[in-house]
């Protein structure tokens, strides 16, 4: 029973994670982009998700933009990406930025699972 | 002509632009009437997609449970809505999941209506119902794109292989390798990319399709680069030490780089002294993904000496990604060539940035 | 019986026959776009975008964005690039010796370094003061140069590309997630002879903007922008596509284009002398590639892709299309030579004399003909059957264009959903021609001016900045 904030902005992805992931009785609040989620996360009251899943390709601020300044807000919250692309180089920025895992889309959502479960045991 | 028939002239081409405005006006409300009926179509999707939703979900959850029935068109127009929730689902998913969505497209009728499309006379309909099929990712459709892969015009053929690379079936292959050459130029590449999809499935099929056709060996090369493919290695080492063809042999070299493996380090600092500029350049630029300090001074050399600046652009970066080849840079910062020496403070900068 | 009074009718005859031949022509334009954006939209329903975007083959490109005085802006236009859907690109803003806090603002926003880059011998330009990296953002490249101007900034920056090709943007555009993937999807389907490839530019006056992306299309409430909103849809929509079609277009606008970087630097790239350079790089291409008897196509793309804030104000509205009609008399002039050539094919016949009978001297000619008639009827002289056909013409067939434009837009893209929206658009439409289409008139008539007078320079311009069309 963990609370699961993901930073999304397209409708069917967050359908699909909220889905899949409350099945598993998990909490999950969306937040359609960066600014957003940071101002959820900063409060008040300041918020203490047990796991992030971002996209990393939002207009404005990109998911890494957005791990940097969780990061530098202080959360060792477990960072999942969403990356459409399947470059190596995408995934090395993404560790970078201080995110923990990623999964590129399309994503088999047993892997998701598997992931989170993986990343919410580790805590 | 005289400037007495000009009024004459004039008065039809009056006449002729008050007619158009006429049938203009007339368009506009046609316009109107087309507005309308997209606004209430509109609002009838969103009910019919309310509809299907909560089966869509049960779908996503993996739940069993009749969704076929619950997904089944019923009314006109149901087909495609259902349809394209479908394909929502494919380009977010994959595995087990996606493999139960594309049997339920089969089992309530998507794929056989295009099926039938595939032998409209229109061309456009025909590609649609092909694109839709990919989309769909339908096994039963494999057969008729594979003839289709090889009696239709080049433009549609393009269609049929990017459908047939969605749809990833390996029986597919041996169709999907004859139209790399049958296509000119860059229509074979929705091809190539096709069989890259398919990964190491494809790769032996490429290596026999390496030795039998004359022509082909460069774009063959490409895919197996992209495929990643290690027992691809020594047939693309071999050709590019011994093939006649310059493309090949580069070809062959920007595949070494994206397998990205150290056995492949020997062929390629041969090719660091390939005559044909394209192979050096292709060559540099692999040997900074292998990271074998042995490299270095010929890297070195060609970072001094070549005539191409791509050579030395791609051996620049090499070296900047080993430490010995970082102390080897470090001596040409202040090189009296400014190339040279612009060169080794960009690389020199960006290793130091963080990879 | 005066001679004046026979002269008079002649010339008015004359002119009568220029303004058939001018609608007549863009009449056929729209028929070309239109039987262009029937063959785009159902060859869209079979294209995917996503495997565009997954293909090795997908060449990188660089996107280019000369910035001179920018810095209230140049942050958000830069992320909104920087988020673009595309695999494998890098942008590159040249900063034109700007005045104020451009580069800055560029610094502490991306965290910038300065950095070498070396550079192969290119295009001849400015000095170059700086370069930098981001250490956030690794495929940013900023340069930091004395002031040149846009064509000069633009050299600077294909200079420092290492990929194909570029991308030319302004520095306050702003561009759809999709643009660099769909104006590259003619380049990526024939990389061997498309060269070039222009986008459709937008009115983004009265849009509701955030992070550098329309988040939905609006008029603008204002009148001058509003007529240009129509104008806009029968240059781009009427005009462009229709040009493409037969592969006679000679201008792809400097706020969004790709160019092949090859041909570009080949050409000498962009040149400094003339405020025409969008239009001028294009034809110089047209000429070496002709001239080198290569099989090439310059290619516009009708998806929606580019969004620009156009004047709203007559001050900087009457500057701009000045300098519009004297770049492209400037590049008419030296290009001259393409005129009635069998070698430039439809470019000899069909695209340069419209653009020089038409576009360039239109204005003149069309001014004449407004004088003419006024003339005619002070001196009594005015045939009855030509004064209402030059009213027809004058009127009727300004409407009937704008309005087979707006059908264009309603067919193919609607994106202005709402009712009145449309409706405001078709009573602009309408009444351009009583008002503001003498308005550009005039305006145009100053540019020929200002043409023929050897002016030089940008003019008066509110954002400071290289916006244009």
């Amino acid at each position: 029973m963990a609370l699961i904030l993901a930073i999304e902005d397209e409708e069917n992805i967050a359908r699909l994670l909220r889905l899949r992931l409350e099945r598993k009785g998990h909490q999950v609040v969306v937040k359609e982009n960066g600014p957003e989620a940071l101002a959820f996360l900063q409060g008040p009251p300041p918020q203490a998700p047990d796991l992030i899943i971002c996209d990393v390709m939002m207009p404005g601020m990109d998911g890494y933009e957005v791990c940097r300044r969780v990061r530098a807000l202080g959360l060792k919250t477990p960072f999942l990406f969403l990356t459409a692309k399947g470059q190596s180089e995408d995934k090395v920025r993404g560790m970078q930025s201080g995110a923990d895992d990623y999964l590129t889309k399309p994503f088999d959502p047993h892997e998701l699972e598997a992931k989170v479960e993986a990343h919410l045991r580790r805590r | 002509m005289g400037l007495a028939g000009l009024p004459l002239i004039l008065k039809w081409a009056v006449l002729g632009v008050w007619a158009l405005s006429l049938l203009v006006g007339g368009l506009l409300g046609l316009l109107a009437l087309t507005r309308l009926w997209r606004a209430v179509s509109h609002a009838y999707l969103l009910r019919r997609r309310a509809f299907f939703f909560p089966a869509i979900e049960a779908l996503v959850m993996e739940e069993d449970g009749g969704l076929a029935e619950r997904l089944r068109p019923g009314r006109w127009g149901d087909a495609a809505i259902v349809e394209e929730m479908l394909v929502e689902l494919f380009a977010m998913v994959e595995g087990p999941l996606r493999e139960r969505v594309s049997r339920l497209g089969e089992e309530i009728g998507l794929v056989h209506r295009h099926l039938k499309r595939l032998v409209s006379p229109r061309s456009h309909a025909r590609a649609e119902a092909m694109e839709r099929l990919g989309l769909l990712r339908s096994r039963r459709a494999v057969p008729s794109l594979l003839a289709a892969l090889e009696s239709e015009a080049p433009g549609l053929r393009v269609v049929a292989a990017r459908a047939l690379g969605r749809i990833q079936d390996p029986t597919a292959l041996p169709g999907l390798l004859k139209a790399l050459s049958g296509l000119p130029g860059s229509l074979g590449n929705p091809v190539a990319q096709a069989l890259g999809s398919f990964g190491e499935k494809a790769v032996p099929s490429l290596l026999a399709e390496m030795e039998s056709r004359e022509t082909l060996r460069a774009r063959v090369a490409m895919i197996l680069g992209e495929v990643r493919s290690l027992s691809a290695l020594p047939a693309l080492a071999a050709l590019l030490a011994q093939d006649r063809d310059p493309q090949v042999r580069a070809a062959c070299a920007a595949a070494l780089r994206q397998i990205a493996h150290p056995d492949a380090v020997p062929p390629l600092l041969e090719g660091l002294r390939d005559p044909f500029r394209e192979v050096r350049a292709q060559s540099a630029w692999a040997l900074g993904r292998m990271d074998d300090p042995s490299a270095c001074p010929r890297l070195e050399e060609a970072l001094l000496k070549d005539s191409y600046w791509w050579v030395r652009v791609r051996a620049a970066e090499a070296l900047a990604r080993l430490a010995e080849g970082r102390a080897l840079l470090e001596r040409h910062k202040e090189a009296p060539d400014p190339i040279l020496r612009s060169l080794a403070r960009e690389m020199l900068f960006l290793a130091g940035r963080g990879p | 019986m005066i001679p004046l009074g026979s002269f008079l009718h002649w010339i008015n005859s004359l002119l009568l026959w220029y303004f058939l031949a001018v609608n007549a022509c863009y009449l056929l334009l729209i028929l070309l776009s239109a039987i262009e954006l029937r063959a785009y939209l159902k060859r869209l329903r079979y294209g995917s975008y996503d495997l565009l975007f997954r293909d090795p083959r997908t060449p990188s490109l660089s996107v280019l964005m000369p910035a001179h005085n920018e810095a209230r802006t140049i942050a958000t236009s830069v992320r909104g690039v920087l988020n673009l859907n595309y695999p494998n690109f890098e942008v590159i803003v040249v900063n034109d010796g700007s005045s104020d806090e451009t580069l800055e603002v560029l610094k502490s926003e991306f965290r910038l370094v300065e950095a070498p880059r070396s550079m192969e011998a290119g295009i001849p330009a400015s000095r170059i003061r700086a370069s930098y990296r981001s250490l956030t953002v690794p495929n940013l490249l900023v340069i930091d140069k004395e002031n040149g101007g846009k064509a000069d900034a633009l050299n600077a920056g294909i200079n420092a590309s290492r990929t194909p090709y570029f991308c030319a943007v302004d520095a306050d555009v702003i561009l759809e997630e999709d643009a660099l993937l769909r104006v590259m999807r003619p380049v990526l389907e024939d990389p061997e002879s498309v060269v070039a490839v222009g986008g459709i530019v937008r009115v983004a006056n009265g849009c509701e903007v955030a992070h550098a992306r329309v988040l939905t299309p609006r008029l603008p409430a204002r009148l001058l922008p509003l007529f240009q909103v129509v104008e806009y849809l029968r240059a781009f929509l009427g005009g462009r596509t229709g040009f493409s079609r037969i592969n006679g277009l000679l201008i792809i606008s400097g706020a969004f284009g790709v160019f092949s970087k090859k041909w570009a630097a080949a050409v000498g790239g962009y040149r400094t002398d003339t405020v025409g350079e969008d239009m001028e790089l294009v034809c110089a291409m047209h000429e070496l590639l002709r001239e080198m008897r290569v099989d090439y196509r310059i290619v516009f793309i009708a998806d929606p892709v580019c969004w620009t804030e156009v004047p709203a104000s007559l001050r900087v509205l009457s500057s701009q299309r000045r300098r519009w009609q004297r770049g492209l008399l400037e590049t008419l002039w030296r290009h001259r030579g393409m005129l009635l050539k069998p070698r430039y094919g439809i470019l000899a016949f069909f695209s340069y004399p419209f653009f020089l009978l038409f576009e360039g001297l239109g204005p003149l000619i069309e001014g004449l003909g407004y004088a003419s008639v006024v003339l005619s009827w002070a001196l009594g002289r005015l045939d009855a059957a030509y004064g209402m056909a030059f009213l027809t013409l004058a009127l009727l067939m300004g409407m009937l264009l704008n309005l087979c434009s707006l059908l264009l837009e309603e067919y193919a893209f609607r994106r202005y959903p709402r009712w009145l929206d449309i409706a405001r658009l078709v009573a602009c439409g309408v009444i351009e021609n009583v008002g503001y289409h003498q308005l550009t008139l005039w305006l145009r008539c100053l540019g020929v001016w200002d043409f023929l007078c050897k002016r030089k320079g940008w003019g008066f311009m509110v954002r400071k900045g290289f916006g244009r069309l």
